[in-house]
């Protein structure tokens, strides 16, 4: 499957789970609820019902995950910054990391299978500092310099030897998924002094 | 507001979810369906006809946003109070549903409290889901 009908279906079947499952399981928690407030003197009813209660809501954060893993919404707009941003939204509820997002102006990145592209890395990136990097903050910048789009990846976390890191910390397949594009990834880090990693694409051209 | 149930019209486009809260609202003698449609275009035709007292609008329904319905009303009918619901937690988005004139941002799910948030509303006050981050009251 190519990278645009891929990413086709994945929002197709992300819109399913997010207005379809969702909304029926939401729909199963209420009645629940009714139910219990009607039969609220009948204690072993309201035992089995508060299991029933807690597995619908697990059920419903599973949803939430692979909703947001198949398809941020953001990633449907132009501008690389808007699911950034968003990206930054969804790795601090669900990771407990708090991401500064700074970008000052907009990142139109027309090429969605580049903009695809781009977001899984600093996902990854991302990742990254939850796993490996001991600290609960990043920062993610978006930038242009010398006819290049950058976007940089910061924290101040434990830090690691790149060149035998790459592939443990899964960035040689992300080196391969920005060649086609002119993209590069550049890691700077050592022991204890943080890590930046900084994604370099050519600035999209805006007709493409 | 006085003793005759508190009219209540329901904007959701998932089918299951609107029977859903229509169903809850029956089950209470404090309020009763005025209507219940999946869309703003039918909300506005039936608030016209069946004059509700408050409206619940999901805050999003299929392609067009509820707020813009919750803003409309808060202009050109401020009588009638809107409550917006939802399946997300940020507070951003509660503050959005506030500042277009929403008495309300109750999240989806927890029957108790769409019946408790709804009933402050309907005492004038206003009402945000706990599970939303750090939300204003």
């Amino acid at each position: 499957m190519s990278g645009r009908s891929e990413q086709h279906e994945r929002s197709r079947i992300a819109r399913v789970l997010h207005d379809d499952l969702q909304q029926r399981l939401y729909s199963l928690q209420m009645k629940v609820g009714m139910l219990r407030s009607q039969h609220d003197d009948d204690d072993e009813l309201g035992a089995h019902l508060t299991e029933i209660e807690q597995r619908l809501r697990e059920s419903i954060d599973l949803t939430r995950t692979l909703t947001s893993e198949l398809s941020p919404p953001a990633l449907e707009r132009e501008d690389v910054g808007d699911a950034i941003g968003w990206l930054a939204t969804q790795m601090s509820e669900m990771h407990a990391l708090g991401v500064d997002v700074r970008a000052r102006g907009s990142f139109p990145v027309p090429r969605e299978d580049l903009r695809v592209t781009l977001v899984e890395i600093v996902r990854e990136l991302l990742f990254n500092v939850v796993k490996h990097a001991g600290v609960d903050r990043a920062t993610v910048a978006l930038g242009r310099r010398d006819g290049r789009l950058r976007i940089t990846v910061t924290d101040h976390g434990r830090g690691f030897v790149p060149e035998t890191a790459v592939r443990s910390h899964g960035l040689s397949n992300a080196i391969d998924r920005l060649a086609p594009f002119g993209g590069r990834l550049d890691i700077v880090s050592a022991p204890d002094r943080g890590t930046s990693a900084e994604v370099t694409v050519p600035e999209p051209d805006r007709s493409a | 507001m006085n003793r005759s149930p508190v009219r209540v019209g329901i904007v959701e486009d998932h089918p299951l979810f609107r029977e859903t809260i229509a169903s809850l609202l029956a089950t209470t003698s404090a309020f009763e369906v005025a209507f219940d449609v999946d869309s703003t275009s039918g909300a506005r035709e039936r608030i016209e006809e069946d004059q509700p007292h408050l409206v619940v609008v999901d805050l999003w329904l299929q392609d067009e946003s509820g707020l813009d319905l919750v803003a409309e009303l808060d202009r050109l009918r401020p009588e009638i109070r809107c409550v917006v619901i939802s399946g997300h937690r940020r507070e951003a988005y509660a503050e959005q549903a506030l500042a277009a004139g929403a008495r309300g941002y109750i999240l989806k799910g927890d029957s108790a409290e769409f019946l408790a948030g709804l009933r402050r509303v309907v005492d004038g006050g206003t009402f945000v889901s706990d599970a939303v981050r750090g939300a204003a009251r």
